[in-house]
């Protein structure tokens, strides 16, 4: 998912950032989405459906079908395939909500 | 594993595969709406964005009827899903 040589743009490399995903520490690249940190990680599967089981992984990657959903601790459900991977990052395959304690 | 017509999944969200549609179809259900209420297709996070092509498909429209009306499934469309959380605090997203 990373593009690493292009004919026309200058690709420059960006600061190394570490974050988890189920408690598994991965490292991404700023600027990048957490989909593309986790595929470049080998994780291809964010999450598993509600009735059958079943994994889901990015599938349009443009934050219209909602299958990469994943959570972002103490904030909610994000979609991976368009929110930037940050610093230390905690990620988790289930939708927990917004943390009580903030409610 | 082997995957018949009847697994493919339409829509992703709801976890309706075309066997299901074709269940709903024997039941009697012949309008994609009816289609819709009966399996939730179309109803999921994403609010058909991604399936309701394929359900068109399924039921096709004659030629007139499409220029007024491509879609027979009624449209409830957010820009996109907030949580009720995130509204209760304000937050913008």
């Amino acid at each position: 998912m990373r593009v690493k040589n292009h004919p026309i743009l200058t690709i420059t490399t960006q600061k190394e950032i570490t974050f988890t995903f189920n408690n598994e520490t991965y490292s991404g690249y700023e600027g990048e989405s957490i989909a593309a940190s986790l595929w470049a990680n080998e994780v291809f599967q964010l999450r598993t459906t509600e009735k059958k089981s079943t994994g889901r992984s990015m599938f349009c990657g443009i934050g219209n079908c909602y299958d990469c959903r994943i959570n972002l601790a103490d904030y909610g459900m994000v979609r991976a395939c368009i929110t930037p991977v940050e610093n230390q990052m905690v990620l988790s395959s289930g939708d927990e909500g917004v943390a009580n304690d903030e409610l | 594993m082997v995957l018949s017509n009847h697994d493919l999944i339409v829509c992703r969200c709801e976890e309706v595969t075309l066997g299901d549609i074709e269940r709903a179809k024997e039941n009697g259900l012949n309008t994609s709406q009816e289609i819709k209420m009966a399996t939730r297709l179309g109803m999921g996070m994403c609010q058909g964005k991604i399936c309701r092509c394929l359900i068109d498909a399924l039921f096709p429209h004659s030629g007139e009827e499409l220029l007024h009306q491509p879609s027979t499934l009624t449209i409830h469309r957010p820009i996109r899903p907030v949580s009720l959380g995130h509204i209760a605090l304000k937050e913008d997203m």
